[in-house]
């Protein structure tokens, strides 16, 4: 008896602890949809987490180290490129799109723009190597890390080997962006019933219900579909979207519905960040007289009778997807060493 | 350091004769017609075209999973550590996608899509040589989707016998002139592909 009682007295404390979720890691908000991501094969554990984080902060990644992850992807804009409508990267390049926001990547079945990654482990190296972005090589960035011994150490610490492969490298990435998981804000606890919104936002989530959720669908904000939003072809940047991918002309001048989490603070908007304000993201989507061809029918149907008041309350609502948390979360900052 | 090295490479063994485990092992024989297949070498095609290979390098696998990628440059690599009877060159589309990115999978080989997730099945990259022109060529071929799949099973004649691959009919329609670069899966992609899995015997 006093045996079993000296099991649960410490055994239930030691089973709890097991599920308080250490702070930052990838956690799965309730009633959200299983992930997609493959944990099985890149387990979490706190230390890859903060391998990745030291990754994603450091500019040994790219080629003349004075670029990292966090130079186009910024906490504060919700891992968007804040006043940049496209990338940069060494010696001042720019890109072609607009670093999207980094949130909830576990739910994502691809990635780009353009969706043509497949896998979240892949994706960095894109960054990485673009001679646009960071202009490294995958065996430049190798023989920068397998030369540096705080680095050997700490992956050492998280796969077991002496040397830091391809894989290592990308996994300790995936790892602390996958944890990257932005799920409580306003919205969110009106939706646990811990708080409510405001006249405004409720008519704002009304016409949100009605005008956007079909393509921006909660709780991810988006569907992860690729449409054409009626803003037509950049005329200074040549890129066709989705159809780089696909190959089927149908395909042209698609790109992927971007969340709408954290939408206040990651701008500029569009995929080529030609729009600076929300209020002017709102009055292209309730105005078709601006819309350019192509048109993705979802948008075609809609009878766009937004009036300037309906604007008004919908960018109320909009704002109810800002996360405080996520956008201060010091686990997500910089790491000092 | 030698004497462990042999005293571990005897201890295997021994553990494969005592306990009848052998990881089967099948060759490759890479030619070109009759001669042997090397790179940066000259051969015949056509009768009167010659052609040089700087770069040669495909993926074939097993139906278990197993990759191997040969590379012309790397003879070692002419040594598949399996020996299944149904041998796959290309890749499904879970292979592709897995996102496994280690050992025969790992970008640093240089046929992995990072911006368009896939492998390059086979990279071919040479010169061509006919009545005083040079034209070169570059080739990545890859595709998993459909219709532009690259994906066959060859099955192999014999249990014993090394794999064979005679690139001869392959180099012939190589289309050289028409389309000298590929980088991208598609129609002409493809039929690269199923010509050059045509080599196989």
């Amino acid at each position: 008896m006093m045996r079993w009682f000296i099991f649960l007295l410490i055994g239930i404390p030691l089973i709890s602890l097991m599920f308080v979720p250490i702070d930052g890691l990838f956690y799965r908000p309730e009633k959200w949809p299983k992930p997609i991501y493959n944990f099985r094969d890149n387990p979490l554990t706190f230390e890859g987490y903060t391998l990745g984080r030291t990754l994603f902060y450091d500019p040994i990644l790219s080629k003349d180290s004075t670029i990292s992850c966090s130079s186009c992807h910024l906490q504060f804009t919700a891992f968007a490129h804040v006043d940049h409508p496209t990338s940069h990267g060494i010696n001042s390049r720019a890109g072609k799109r607009n670093a999207p926001g980094l949130m909830n990547l576990a739910w994502y079945p691809n990635f780009h723009w353009d969706g043509g990654v497949l896998s979240l482990n892949g994706q960095a190296i894109n960054p990485l190597t673009h001679p646009d972005e960071m202009g490294e090589t995958l065996e430049g960035v190798l023989v920068k890390l397998n030369r540096n011994e705080a680095y050997k150490s700490e992956f050492k610490k998280v796969f077991g080997t002496e040397r830091i492969t391809t894989s290592h490298l990308l996994k300790a990435l995936a790892q602390f962006t996958v944890s990257l998981v932005s799920a409580n804000s306003k919205y969110d606890s009106v939706m646990r019933k811990e708080s409510s919104f405001n006249e405004q936002e409720q008519r704002g989530y009304s016409l949100f219900l009605k005008h956007c959720n079909q393509c921006h669908t909660a709780p991810l904000f988006t569907n992860f579909e690729f449409k054409a939003n009626g803003i037509g072809p950049n005329a200074l940047i040549n890129d066709s979207g989705r159809r780089v991918i696909t190959g089927k002309a149908s395909d042209a001048y698609l790109f992927r519905i971007p969340t709408l989490r954290n939408i206040e603070y990651s701008f500029p908007y569009m995929h080529d960040g030609r729009i600076t304000k929300l209020k002017d993201v709102i009055h292209h989507y309730a105005n078709s007289s601006n819309w350019v061809y192509p048109i993705s029918k979802e948008l075609k149907l809609k009878n766009n009778s937004l009036s300037p008041e309906d604007q008004k309350d919908l960018i109320k609502f909009l704002k109810t997807l800002t996360d405080k948390e996520f956008l201060f979360n010091p686990s997500f900052g910089y790491r000092l060493k | 350091m030698i004497a462990k090295n042999t005293l571990t490479l005897m201890s295997l063994w021994l553990y494969f004769i005592l306990f009848g485990i052998t990881y089967g092992q099948r060759n490759i024989i890479i030619k070109v017609g009759s001669e042997p297949f090397n790179l940066n070498s000259n051969y015949l095609i056509n009768g009167v075209d010659s052609i040089r290979i700087d770069l040669f390098k495909f993926y074939i696998g097993n139906q278990r999973g197993d990759y191997q990628l040969v590379d012309a440059s790397d003879v070692d690599t002419y040594q598949l550590p399996f020996d299944d009877k149904f041998l796959i060159i290309g890749m499904d589309s879970v292979t592709n996608t897995s996102g496994k990115l280690d050992g025969v999978f790992d970008p640093l080989l240089g046929m992995y899509w990072a911006w368009n997730t896939g492998y390059i099945q086979l990279k071919i990259k040479g010169n061509c040589y006919s009545q005083g022109f040079n034209s070169s060529f570059d080739y990545h071929i890859g595709g998993y989707q459909v219709p532009y799949l690259t994906y066959k099973v060859v099955k192999v004649q014999s249990n014993n016998a090394p794999l064979t691959i005679d690139l001869k009919h392959f180099f012939s329609v190589l289309p050289i002139y028409s389309t000298p670069k590929i980088m991208l899966p598609g129609p002409i992609a493809q039929e690269i592909f199923y010509n050059f899995t045509s080599s196989f015997k």
